[in-house]
């Protein structure tokens, strides 16, 4: 699903990443934890096609830059920690869920909206709602669900439960395992919770200060 | 008693933002207050100090700090009850501190009798800090400095916001065990407020636990939880899973 050959990231002039290394196979998940600024978010961007990087990261065994961007964006997908700040504020959310379908000019937006909301266990009606007026939990569900309309293998989640209150978490962490076995999704997870990491990892790659992989956890927890 | 509050309640129209709620505290003692975003707790510990702005309505059966009684109190009496008996930290330092004012100064600007650098050290930072603006520290280091200028006038209690929940875990840790620190160096006494009932269970010997509101639950830090929103967030504290 997603290699990473010698990945680094300098900004700058500062070495953000230096030489990240992993694997994954499709369906396979992995974790990357370590205190703020150890990286963990830029790697995310890099393989998000965001930002330049050195080094390879292959998607499917290509090359990222050798994917068409529209192509790739149906491949994998980015759910960002505050979804106050991930979605428009003036747009309705059956407008942002469109937004993608728009994109790509895809059909049956109505239909495919309705999928999106069902599968994150939000009701229809919510369709009509903005932001606002939604609780956070709420606004989670139709950022995964903005992410997912693509049918996307790959999901990257930048820190997706920290904003949220303990409860709200919780459910927000079924929903991402229920979606992980029903769609065969892989997901590249950012966390600072070794608990929330385990409990939709097999893998975990251990970032240190220095943007360094800690090769001695970089395996297989379970 | 350190704080005596009974039936306490803060009213924003209709909307009871605080509602009957009790809560005791001695000397050295420890509490934590629990509850998610909206349940009242940082609304609470904003009631305490009189920091409730209007239109909110404080009302209470008993509202007592250090023996003296706050229901009618002046602003200039909360303003001699602010700083020196009880002192608050917030969740997040960049916040809290003056932008365009360096650490030393603002440290100085409480007219602490200890100096600037005796402040820092108490939260072990370094001298060189004072002259550091805070979008030149870390988030650790501003939580830090931050406790510096708090304890500067040395209060009775301590009032915890979610004083971790902006940090990553290391960090987290690190704070919880300073602020220990302090408090058992001083005899201070602390109200903790967060949305962690993990951390809470291990920093406080009792919770109150809020919800809507209400304090519904009021237990022991090992007492079996009785009520069913204290039970779900117990069960919803992620563990590890291998």
């Amino acid at each position: 699903m997603l290699s990473l050959r010698n990945l680094s990231v300098a900004i700058g002039g500062h070495r953000l990443v230096e030489k990240v290394s992993f694997d994954m196979a499709p369906g396979e998940s992995l974790g990357l934890i370590g205190p703020s600024g150890s990286g963990k978010s830029t790697i995310l961007r890099a393989v998000a096609g965001m930002i330049d990087f050195t080094g390879e990261i292959l998607l499917m065994g290509r090359p990222l830059a050798a994917w068409p961007r529209l192509e790739r964006a149906r491949l994998l997908n980015m759910v960002f920690q505050d979804p106050y700040g991930a979605l428009h504020p003036r747009h309705s959310v059956a407008r942002a869920l469109a937004e993608p379908l728009i994109l790509h000019r895809m059909d049956d937006r109505e239909q495919r909206i309705e999928e999106a909301l069902m599968a994150v266990g939000l009701p229809l009606d919510v369709q009509t709602s903005y932001p606002h007026q939604l609780s956070g939990g709420q606004r989670q569900r139709v950022v995964i669900a903005r992410a997912l309309m693509l049918n996307p293998r790959l999901l990257l989640l930048d820190e997706p439960t920290s904003a949220l209150d303990m409860t709200v978490q919780a459910d927000i962490l079924d929903l991402l395992e229920g979606l992980k076995s029903s769609r065969g999704l892989s997901y590249l997870l950012v966390a600072h919770s070794l608990p929330i990491v385990t409990r939709l990892c097999g893998k975990i790659v251990r970032m240190d200060q220095r943007g360094e992989p800690d090769l001695a956890s970089h395996g297989l927890l379970n | 008693m350190l704080i005596d509050a009974q039936n306490l309640c803060v009213r924003f129209g209709a909307k009871r933002a605080v509602d009957d709620v009790c809560l005791s505290l001695a000397r050295g003692g420890r509490l934590a207050v629990v509850g998610e975003s909206g349940s009242g707790k940082s609304t609470l510990g904003k009631a305490l100090m009189g920091l409730v702005a209007r239109p909110g309505i404080v009302s209470s059966e008993r509202l007592e700090i250090e023996g003296r009684d706050m229901r009618s109190a002046l602003p200039s009496q909360w303003q001699a009850v602010r700083g020196r008996s009880i002192g608050l930290m917030m969740q997040d330092p960049r916040y809290c501190l003056n932008p365009v004012m360096t650490i030393g100064r603002q440290i100085a600007e409480c007219n602490a009798p200890t100096p600037v650098e005796d402040c820092l050290a108490e939260v072990d930072l370094s001298p060189g800090i004072a002259k550091r603006y805070p979008h030149q520290l870390s988030g650790g280091q501003g939580q830090r400095a931050y406790l510096a200028m708090v304890l500067a006038l040395s209060p009775q209690l301590l009032i915890a916001d979610e004083p971790t929940s902006a940090l990553d875990p290391p960090l987290a840790l690190q704070m919880m065990e300073l602020i220990e620190k302090r408090m058992q160096a001083r005899g201070m006494a602390l109200l903790l407020i967060t949305h962690d009932i993990d951390l809470a269970r291990r920093t406080c010997p009792r919770l109150i636990v809020m919800q809507d509101g209400k304090a519904v639950e009021e237990l022991a830090s090992g007492a079996e939880p009785k009520h069913p929103f204290t039970r779900r967030l117990i069960a919803c504290v992620p563990r590890l899973a291998c």
